[in-house]
């Protein structure tokens, strides 16, 4: 037990308070912790490395940047390019540049040396067709320029519908797109192929110089844009020598990025300190080529770091974020921390398992220490909520927190799994997930049998992969069809499609229904190719409104009211041709599968990597309050994890062990990380994103009612709107069509109605306030007839018996001694013993140690 | 000829005494009786047992008259009791829902005695009263010992099999009932419930199986078990309504649960959405052996003969006919509904190619699936009965038949075991070219022209453009089903001109080709419409004539001017019309008939004599064409019961007919 050392009052709403009280809750909330140790800094270098390994150059204008690295004795790594001494051993193979570049002379093969405080490391060298130009490439020579320039960015031009009437593709995704609109001009419309007025070309190969392409970006003519480069510069040149050539959109194949590599993929920086980047380019012909000056950097937190157009990262602030880097076509991303100074050393904590392996690796990198063990009292509750839902009894408290066992955290995990309050929380999260709704499904009905195939689901323990094959591929009138009868009416392609993709797959599609994402790579013909597998989603109306099946009609889904066959097809809008079931990747569905198309859909989704990834991040999401990617459902290339290697290792676990979700929940609760407690210590303070200690939050709507109702003792009574009352003993979690039963407590603590996927925030809010001073939820179960404490009061409990008793059903901790007598001592004061009791129980479950997890 | 005991007597003079009451009151005239619900639901045969049954208006009541024609129940009546029930106030503020609730403002008190020869199933009574009789309630005959809910109890103990009879009286309500099972034993569970019209289906019954297995948090937690299949259905709100008038009742499908360890379980009974009433009864029957034909609760104990169920069409009154059985005499019974041709002219109506089939009056031959039949089956006569199984899931079978130009044939299809919505037989024609030429699938607009109805029909007609030989394949509309119980009896045939479903509704008002009432109650001078609706199959250009027997003395049955709308309800095949638009190209007859109607009234003379017990008056419909007459087909019964001067509702409230 944690000694209280802040003292905070709760007072009770006036109504019927006849006094005001001050509580003394203390524990997991409260700070204390020791400062990891200081380490003595050494600025040895104990080892050198030079990036690349393997240096591989082709053409004769090729070249290639050097990164040399030193790790020193406090187990940092150091850029120290500018103090190594550099030397190729064979000049007329290659050789340094004024700006330390490597560049080739000859065909052949040599070394280079660095040496940097006695270390040395070697790299070797490679040089081909030395003497060749490069053929050229639309998207890599001019996509690339506008690319690094940032004109075909999604703030400028490539942006949704562009900018003053030009559009180009994101990052030069679409480079004939790109072409046509630069050469033939014309104003961009988002529902038509057809461009609008004025039709003027950007280049005028008469007259180069002329060019709007040219004077736009240099400011020879207004821009919104500024000034983008100068007359002077090598890219207006190369420009320039395009249009004067005709503006030829030549495509090499051979030259086309398929991937680009970010040295290092994750960077740990000093404040102050500096790191150059190396990019390399993966190129359609198996080559690799340095790409470090010709791409464009972003960082998404320009306050924690600042990073060069030729890549040199300087860290400003402590903390962590992303760096973006786009190439033509291409988006690639790097994390790095940023950590106050380099001489704390990281105590060394035992893993449980793979997840603290991963994340303690991280931390250490990092300089954070994580939080000690979380007491019992704290996990107790913690595991109780985070797994069931569901506040443990006081008997049970008693009982874990008197158990000596070494294994007894262990043992309640794998007990919490087993309990039908585990498969009533899980059921009620995944028809959170999978909107199982009056609204979303169309009838009650339709939502029970939905809601039955979950809860059944997880009874049984269904491989993931499973329920999610049933799902996206479901016909008949079982379970989940269900999900596809939009108010009875069967979803829609462009509707049913994207949920698929956010909730199996984390991507959020949506913005390519209209257009090109204005963030991805995906395109609004990848969006309809994949809604086209939802085009033959149909249903009948057997007898009445439940009975309604659900199957796969080649005359499409059944048309609306003055709808005609051809507008029940999947029509691209842009083009207004019918689309055709093809994967992102652009192979078309085959003939022999085009029959059941969910069915070949179902397939791919569930053998897709990011699959697994999405699953698991979501329950380490419900397990940790954020995602390893957060929002756990917005997987993009801009959007990296915060732990790609944990992320991976779990998804591969997780899939090679069956997609067993219960196992997941076990691995991910067993671990040390999980089990961290939630008081911060001197390193990891600020941290709320490494796991190094427990974040704590908000309870959703639905816990912190079923919380009070148990503390209180008073069930909630949930009417629907059709006239019935949900039995005795429903729970907020218990309710099936959710939405039917109107809750001023759910509402106003942001039940969401699942018309679309929820999104949880628990944003603390004026009304949320106000309901705790003033609303009826807790006035009313704190005054109920044979209430708890009525109760307690009947079988004689003493003040304080009822104390403890009400501090372990509410916090799962005995009250400290000074909370006791303080708490004693109201009651005694009080006129009405009664009256202290109620304002003790209602300060408790208005507290944030309450309503908090 | 109805054969049921009464003791009449002391009722009787209650009744005189409560007419005399109205009349010195000064209060308005008693409305039609009206019944909502019977408790106990059903009985075991060969048992005496007392029940009551609540309902408004029933002032006067001296008997229950059931409709079958035998001796299955005898019934005494024992009392009348006045009960005074309000609306919940919240439930009246609520919900403008509540202004539709009906409460019961008497309990008559039966005796029921099951004779131990009782048909199982379920058995029509109407209560009878000096104002008529009341709408019908279904009282269901079983065969296990019936025990009754018991409220005080939590968890009341019951051994299987058993039928418990039960309400769930209070919103919220569920009740538990708790049983001991065997290690690998298989339970079968089935609900019949029934409740007043005005509730929403939110008052279906739910039931749900659980093992006490408590828990770490609570050792009285009861853990609910997955069925083994759908623990809810659809089925009741159409159900009632094929049914007619009255209360509402619902057949459940029968969960099964097969329990891998001995021990006790609790079983639970409750509304849906949480929904209870006083008259919101239920049966629940829990057997160790499967259900077989006898043992579905919810079935006619006795058949109508007039329950000609062509086509399914997703039409409410129609449902089941998927289950109608296709027999290779279906050429036969098919003429038999038609004209007898006169000597070398043909059927009356028939169309010159079918009128020589027709006239050979053969049996079609009886073919077996033979796998593999998936891409290419075996050619087949065109008056084949096919019968195959749709296993695994996404199994096709193929055959291939040779038609000619101008030839008509009908595709029919029966699902002996699992049906739709489970069981989906979808038939797709392809030509000799490859192209698809018709299928089963039917998709009509309605409703206030936003609706839209897709369904898999029964029956389909089509007629052939060209010679050739065709493929014809049959599937579930689904790919994620298959089995044993996904069996089919296909039948190719001719087209027979023939009269299809004829049926009368009684009371059609408004919009809706549909019963306002289930009875007729007469004084005399008074008269009451009802319309004769015939279905037109295949071609059949006849007649068809009406005619009525066992008539009260002193009631006719005369024709009428059409009851509004009637003419234009017809052209819709729904019975609550979504519509006349058909979504498919080409003819709509190929999924509906020609339908006709006729508007009839029965009518009082001014000296007909009030008759103390309603009787049937058997409908009849009759094939004819040019001076040619075919066979007598059953159209319907009605209740009909002729009232004393000044009785009947109607005449209470100003001729204002049929109020319900």
């Amino acid at each position: 037990m944690t000694e209280p050392t802040e003292r905070k009052p709760w007072t009770r709403a006036p109504a019927g308070a006849s006094m005001a009280i001050v509580l003394v809750l203390t524990g997991s909330l409260l700070f204390s912790g020791t400062p990891a140790p200081s380490p003595s800094h050494s600025p040895q270098a104990l080892s050198l490395r030079m990036m690349p390994q393997e240096i591989r150059m082709w053409g004769a204008g090729a070249s290639q940047r050097l990164v040399v690295v030193a790790a020193f004795a406090d187990g940092t790594e150091r850029d120290v390019t500018a103090d190594t001494r550099l030397e190729v051993k064979d000049r007329d193979v290659a050789d340094l540049s004024a700006e330390g570049k490597l560049v080739p002379r000859n065909n052949g093969g040599t070394a280079i040396r660095a040496e940097f405080q006695g270390q040395v490391s070697q790299a070797s060298i490679q040089v081909r067709e030395s003497q060749a130009s490069r053929p050229f490439s639309f998207s890599r020579e001019i996509g690339g320029i506008l690319t690094r320039r940032g004109c075909n960015d999604s703030a400028c031009h490539g942006g949704v519908k562009g900018r003053g009437g030009f559009k180009l593709s994101l990052d030069a995704r679409h480079p004939q797109e790109d072409h046509r609109w630069i050469v033939e001009g014309g104003t961009y419309q988002v529902l038509s192929p057809e461009s609008a007025e004025p039709i003027r070309p950007r280049v005028d190969p008469k007259k180069p110089e002329e060019s709007l392409l040219l004077q736009k970006p240099t400011f020879q003519i207004p821009h919104g844009g500024g000034s983008r480069f100068s007359a002077e510069s090598a890219d207006y040149a190369a420009l320039r020598d395009w249009v004067r050539e005709g503006a030829p959109v030549r495509e090499e194949e051979q030259l086309r990025i398929e991937r680009i590599e970010i040295f290092p993929s994750y960077l740990v920086l000093e404040k102050g300190q500096h790191r150059q980047l190396l990019v390399t380019g993966h190129l359609g012909n198996g080559r690799t080529e340095d790409l470090t000056d010709q791409v464009r950097y972003e960082t998404v937190n320009p306050e924690l770091v600042r990073i060069s157009p030729t890549g040199r990262v300087e860290a400003v602030a402590t903390g962590e974020t992303a760096l973006l880097v786009r190439a033509p076509g291409r988006v690639a991303n790097s994390r790095i921390g940023v950590i106050a100074d380099a001489v704390h050393m990281v105590p060394q904590v035992a893993d449980n398992n793979l997840i603290d392996r991963h994340v303690f690796a991280k931390l250490r990198k990092l300089r954070i220490a994580p939080s000690s063990l979380s007491s019992d009292e704290e996990f107790l509750r913690r595991v109780c909520l985070d797994l069931t839902g569901t506040l443990p009894p006081p008997d049970r408290a008693r009982e874990f927190l008197s158990s000596t066992d070494p294994a007894k955290r262990d043992r309640l995990i794998d007990t919490l799994l087993e309990t039908p309050e585990y498969i009533d929380y899980w059921t009620f999260r995944f028809s959170d997930l999978y909107r199982v709704s009056y609204s979303s499904t169309g009838t009650p009905a339709h939502s029970l049998v939905y809601w039955a195939w979950i809860r059944n689901s997880l009874t049984e323990n269904k491989p993931y992969d499973q329920m999610a094959f049933e799902r996206i591929s479901a016909q008949g009138n079982d379970g989940p069809s269900r999900h596809f009868l939009q108010n009875g009416e069967v979803t829609k392609p462009e509707d049913g499609m994207p949920e698929e993709m956010r909730v199996f797959l984390g991507y959020r599609l949506d913005c390519a229904q209209c257009h090109h994402h204005p963030f991805e790579e995906w395109s609004q013909d990848q969006f309809w190719g994949l809604a086209a597998f939802f085009g033959r989603l149909s249903r009948t109306e057997w007898t009445s409104e439940g009975a309604i099946v659900v199957f796969e009609d080649p005359a499409g889904r059944v048309p609306d009211y003055e709808e005609s066959e051809d507008t029940v097809k999947v029509l691209h809008p842009r083009t207004g041709q019918e689309a055709s079931p093809v994967f992102p990747d652009g192979t078309p569905l085959s003939e022999e599968k085009s029959f059941d198309p969910r069915l070949a859909l179902a397939e791919w989704i569930t053998d897709h990597p990011n699959f697994s990834r999405t699953i698991v991040n979501r329950m380490w999401g419900h397990m940790f309050g954020r995602g390893i990617v957060d929002p756990v459902d917005d997987f993009r290339s801009t959007n990296p994890p915060t732990h790609p290697e944990l992320l991976d290792e779990l998804a591969r676990d997780f899939a090679e062990n069956g997609y067993d979700l219960k196992r997941l929940l076990r691995l991910i609760a067993k671990s040390r990380t999980y089990q961290l407690s939630a008081i911060p210590n001197a390193t990891n303070r600020n941290d709320v994103a490494n796991y190094s200690r427990r974040v704590r939050r908000d309870m959703d709507a639905e816990i912190l009612l079923d919380s009070i109702s148990n503390v209180t003792g008073v069930p909630e009574t949930f009417k629907n709107n059709w006239m019935g009352v949900a039995p005795a003993g429903t729970r907020a979690i218990h309710l099936r069509v959710p939405d039917l039963y109107s809750s001023t407590f759910l509402e106003i603590h942001d039940r969401p109605n699942r018309a679309s996927i929820p999104e949880r925030k628990n944003d603390a809010s004026l009304k949320k306030a106000l309901h705790i001073m003033v609303g009826s939820t807790y006035q009313e179960k704190i005054t109920h007839p044979g209430n708890r404490l009525d109760q307690l009061v009947k079988v004689g409990r003493t003040d304080g018996e009822i104390i403890e008793e009400l501090y372990l059903r509410a916090f799962s901790r005995l009250p400290s001694e000074t909370e006791q007598s303080r708490l004693e001592r109201v009651v005694a004061s009080g006129e009405s013993r009664k009256e202290a009791l109620q304002d003790i129980m209602w300060a408790m479950i208005t507290s944030r140690e309450f309503a908090s997890n | 000829m109805i054969k049921i005991r009464l003791l009449i007597a002391s009722s009787l003079l209650l009744f005189l005494a409560d007419s005399r009451a109205a009349d010195d009151s000064g209060k308005a005239a008693p409305k039609e009786p009206k019944t909502l619900s019977v408790f106990p639901l059903g009985g075991e045969r060969g048992t005496t047992m007392e029940v009551s049954v609540r309902g408004q208006h029933m002032e006067g009541t001296y008997a229950a008259w059931f409709e079958c024609e035998c001796d299955d129940v005898e019934v005494r009546f024992l009392k009348l009791e006045e009960i005074q029930e309000a609306a919940p106030d919240e439930l009246v503020e609520r919900d403008a829902q509540a202004k539709q609730t009906e409460l019961a403002g008497h309990r008559a008190r039966l005796q029921f005695r099951i004779s131990e020869d009782a048909a199982v199933g379920l058995h029509r009574f109407r209560i009878v009263t000096p104002r008529g009789m009341s709408n019908a309630l279904n009282f269901q005959v079983v065969r296990e010992p019936v025990v009754l809910e018991r409220d005080a109890e939590d968890q009341q103990a019951i051994q299987p099999p058993v039928v418990i009879a039960g309400t769930t009286k209070a919103n919220g309500e569920l009740d538990l009932y708790s049983f001991q099972a065997e290690e690998g034993e298989q339970f079968y569970f089935q609900t019949f419930t029934s409740f007043p019209i005005y509730i929403p289906y939110s008052a279906e019954a739910e039931l749900n199986l659980y093992a006490p297995t408590g828990s770490w948090f609570d050792p009285d937690r009861l853990l609910r078990l997955p069925w083994e299949s759908r623990p809810l259905s659809w089925v009741p709100v159409l159900q009632s309504r094929r049914q007619g008038w009255g209360a509402q009742f619902a057949v459940f499908p029968m969960p099964t649960h097969r329990f891998r360890e001995a021990g006790r379980y609790v079983v639970s009974m409750g509304s849906f959405l949480g929904e209870g009433n006083p008259d919101f009864v239920y049966l629940l029957r829990i057997a160790t052996e499967p259900p077989d034909s006898s043992t579905i609760m919810g079935k006619p104990a006795h058949p109508d003969p007039a329950d000609w169920l062509e086509r399914d069409s997703g039409a409410y009154a129609q449902h089941g006919a998927f289950h109608k059985p296709l027999e290779p005499d279906r050429l036969k019974v098919l003429a038999a509904r038609s004209v007898e041709p006169a000597s070398g002219t043909g059927t009356a109506g028939a169309a010159p190619e079918s009128r020589r089939e027709a006239a050979q009056d053969r049996v079609v031959s009886q073919l077996q699936e033979q796998e593999p039949n998936d891409s290419k089956g075996p050619e087949v006569p065109t008056a084949v009965l096919l019968e195959g199984t749709i296993d695994p899931p996404g199994d096709v079978d193929s055959y291939r038949f040779r038609a000619k130009a101008g030839e008509g044939l009908v595709f029919e299809v029966e699902t002996p075991q699992a049906a739709p919505p489970q069981f989906n037989p979808w038939i797709r024609v392809w030509n000799p070219e490859g192209e698809e030429v018709f299928n089963n699938i039917h998709f009509e607009y309605g409703g206030d022209g936003d609706d839209v109805s897709k369904s898999t029909e029964r029956k389909t007609v089509f007629t052939f453009q060209q010679d050739g030989i065709y493929r014809l394949q049959i599937r579930d509309l689904t790919s994620r089903r298959g089995g044993s119980d996904l069996a089919y009896r296909l039948m190719i045939r001719p087209m027979i001109p023939h009269v299809g479903r004829v049926e009368y509704v009684l009371g059609v008002k408004g919009r809706r080709l549909g019963p306002t009432t289930d009875r007729v109650n007469l004084e005399p001078g008074q008269s009451k419409t009802f319309t004769v609706v015939c279905d037109m199959e295949e071609g059949f250009e006849g007649g068809v004539a009406v005619s009525a027997e066992n008539l009260p003395s002193g009631v006719r049955v005369l024709p009428a001017t059409p009851a509004p709308y009637t003419d234009s309800l017809l052209l819709g095949a729904y019975y609550f019309p979504m519509g006349l638009e058909s979504g498919n190209i080409g003819d709509i007859t190929r999924f509906r008939p020609v339908r006709k109607g006729v508007t009839m009234a029965f009518v009082a003379d001014a000296g007909a004599t009030a008759t103390e017990m309603p009787q049937l008056v058997r409908l009849w419909a009759q094939p004819t064409s040019g001076d040619r007459t075919g066979a007598r087909l059953p159209l319907g019964q009605v209740p009909i019961m002729t009232l004393a001067t000044g009785q009947s509702a109607a005449a209470a409230e100003g001729k204002k007919e049929y109020e319900q």
